[in-house]
């Protein structure tokens, strides 16, 4: 958004024109040059000692530059060489024959993604896109699901003997008010368990009236519906059953699983032990997916304008999909911590919470609204936010830039006239001078900027005890004004000077 | 000042030797130093690279100063590879890069065009030569500006004119310049 400084360009010259520039290098003083040459003998110094030092000064002699005498023969045994050669041949071949096998064992594996291979007899029966494999083990009995895609359909082959167990349902019912809470949809992680830090997708919350309702990680509604109980008897052992019949836009798809009392916390979800239901210290942070990206730390200017009307730069925040987050503070210095997402109910009203933690220690957090996914708002006053990259340049407005701001001895105010705006700018050169510039302006609504187009004034002022004298140095000056992440940018397009400020509200 | 006059500096006092050299070429290295560093550097980091320039420039002396050619190009030579490298060494801290996923090392590919660089260098030589156009002492104010950052008060030293006055030939020869600049199609 800055424009560039046409002077830029005379950056890295070639010689002809590096000729031109050094003709008008300004003078450098003399104290400039003794400490020059001073850092330069110092630097002499070091550089010659540790030349010498590696030459053995007393050993190698230099005879210009091209020729070294002195330095030590080496030595070594003849038979050194074929000896490495040898060794070298069995490394390459140990690599060879241990990369060929790794790539065997892992091509067998990929060759049934996702499919514990049953150990003793295997049956399949193909219905449409979905195969049922069944496994017999020492009377154990386990049923997978497999998934096979369409242009796979088909029988698998079979060398061992069928076992179709049918599990016996009951119309029997049992009582789920003891279930009735939270619960965290966990996905089993790439090591088909629960241990290593769990995908979760989302929360449910089961009514004591048999209903549930199914939220996603951020908040937002996924579905609803009755939740039905039951019994099945497979192999001879009696297992409870619940099921989630979803009732969301009259659809019927839903899941159920089992629940089994030794493990009150948890509902299997399925039989592949891929997914569950849990609660209390099984719970872990929530899918950070939502979050991930750059943020933008906004605070009220004032501490009494709500942070959405008028905010000013309070640094950035980074989120990477590990929930590891880096704050950096408008100073540029930098916080690592982690982000742990999950959820608060205040007055039945349900809400997504994010917080973020420096090691264990609680640095700030704040609430996310699923239907405002570029804000997580900090506290509740309303007073800070933050903002996902990209999202603040729409909440500046012409009157965003009314106020008065400041960089070192630069201060500008901006106030508003009919439907333009007056910027004034004082600048102390020192007690006794300085700089004014008068601008009318614009707002420029393609661009965010406040505009003048050759409206400037500047005047060169002078102080003195019988009064100021003015004296103009320019009209028709050309100027931009931006903000940017709350801080002011003014782009002067005549004289650039104040290339790379930044001013502050105050 | 060839290398055979350095030479007979250095057997007379080589501390005299390398005073004499940094006065005489100060200034010409700290303007090749400026320009590869205007970019991405502070004074401090110029000063340092000045400073590491010659003592390069002592050390050669050390070994060879057999040639009869002038010292200056040796000198332009080293500083523009001392600047060139610190210019890496800056600017490799300010985009420090650590586990580069593939799709990035797209990014890492050499960002350098001959079509932008023949383009920049003709319009460098086409802006000094308009910056020339506007005389002296317009030209070495301008330069001292808006090139080398110089403040008023010191380009008034510079040029022996009072700091009102260099402000005004300034706001002036800058408006003469961007007038210049828009005939041929180029704005400031």
């Amino acid at each position: 958004m800055k424009d560039m400084n046409l002077f830029d360009i005379l950056e890295n010259a070639e010689n002809s024109s590096m000729d031109r520039l050094i003709d008008k290098c300004p003078e450098i003083s003399d104290k400039q040059l003794d400490k020059i040459l001073a850092m330069s003998e110092k630097k002499y110094k070091m550089k010659k000692k540790g030349l010498r030092s590696t030459m053995s000064e007393n050993v190698i002699k230099m005879n210009g530059n091209d020729f070294v005498e002195g330095v030590e023969h080496s030595r070594r045994p003849a038979w050194l060489a074929p000896l490495s050669i040898a060794a070298s041949v069995v490394l390459v071949a140990g690599i060879a024959i241990g990369s060929t096998a790794f790539i065997k064992k892992n091509n067998k594996k990929s060759d049934n993604d996702h499919v514990i291979v049953p150990g003793v007899t295997v049956t399949t029966s193909t219905v449409k896109d979905t195969a049922t494999v069944t496994t017999a083990k020492n009377g154990k009995v386990v049923t997978t699901i497999v998934t096979v895609p369409s242009s796979e359909t088909g029988t698998m082959a079979v060398d061992a003997e069928v076992t179709t167990i049918e599990p016996v349902v009951s119309d029997e019912t049992w009582d789920i008010s003891g279930l009735a809470g939270d619960w965290q949809y966990q996905l089993a992680f790439d090591d088909y368990t629960f241990e290593n830090n769990p995908d979760t997708n989302g929360y449910i919350t089961i009514n004591t009236d048999s209903t549930y309702i199914y939220y996603a990680d951020d908040g937002s509604f996924v579905s609803s519906g009755d939740v039905m109980t039951g019994y099945e008897e497979i192999g001879g052992t009696r297992h409870k059953t619940i099921s989630f019949n979803n009732s969301t836009n009259n659809s019927n798809i839903g899941f159920g699983g089992y629940y089994n009392e030794s493990d009150p916390d948890v509902i299997s979800l399925g039989n592949g032990g891929t997914a569950r239901l849990v609660r209390g210290n099984n719970m872990v942070s929530a899918s950070n997916a939502a979050f991930v990206g750059t943020w933008t730390y906004q605070v009220s200017y004032d501490g009494v304008i709500p942070v959405d009307q008028k905010a000013s730069y309070n640094g950035t925040i980074g989120i990477n999909s590990q929930g590891v987050y880096t704050y950096t503070d408008p100073y540029g210095n930098k916080t690592d911590g982690t982000m742990r997402v999950g959820y608060e109910k205040i007055d039945g009203v349900r809400r997504t919470t994010v917080d973020f933690y420096y090691n264990t220690e609680y640095f700030f957090g704040g609430y996310f609204d699923p239907s405002n996914p570029d804000v997580i708002t900090i506290g509740n006053g309303g007073m800070a936010r933050l903002i996902r990259d990209g999202e603040t340049e729409e909440n500046y407005n012409g009157d965003s830039y009314i106020g008065s701001w400041s960089r070192g001895r630069c201060g500008i105010d901006i106030t508003k006239n009919g439907d333009k705006y007056d910027v004034v700018i004082q600048w102390a050169g020192s007690a006794q001078d300085g700089s004014e510039w008068h601008y009318t302006c614009y707002y420029d609504e393609g661009s965010g900027f406040l505009v003048s187009e050759a409206t400037g004034v500047k005047k060169y002022i002078t102080y003195s005890a019988e009064g100021s004298t003015e004296e103009i140095e320019y009209t028709e000056g050309r100027a931009k004004f931006d903000i940017e992440n709350g801080l002011l940018v003014w782009q002067d397009l005549e004289e650039h000077v104040a290339d790379g400020m930044m001013f502050e509200t105050f | 000042m060839t290398s055979r006059e350095l030479a007979a500096m250095m057997q007379r006092s080589p501390a005299e030797c390398h005073k004499a050299l940094v006065k005489e070429y100060g200034r010409y290295v700290y303007a090749i130093v400026y320009n590869k560093l205007r970019g991405c550097g502070t004074n401090e980091d110029m000063e340092e690279c000045v400073s590491d320039v010659f003592a390069d420039i002592f050390l050669k002396c050390d070994f060879d100063l057999s040639a009869e050619n002038d010292i200056k190009y040796l000198i332009s030579t080293i500083a523009k590879r001392k600047a060139i490298d610190r210019f890496r060494s800056i600017s490799a801290k300010a985009k420090h890069l650590t586990d580069t996923a593939e799709d990035d090392m797209k990014e890492l590919v050499s960002d350098f065009s001959v079509d932008e660089h023949v383009d920049r260098s003709e319009l460098r030589q086409v802006l000094l030569d308009k910056i020339d156009e506007l005389g002296e002492p317009d030209s070495t104010i301008v330069i001292q500006k808006f090139y080398y950052n110089r403040k008023y008060k010191e380009i008034a030293k510079s040029v022996k004119m009072t700091d009102n006055a260099v402000r005004a030939r300034c706001s002036r020869a800058l408006g003469k310049l961007r007038t210049k600049l828009v005939e041929i199609g180029m704005t400031i």
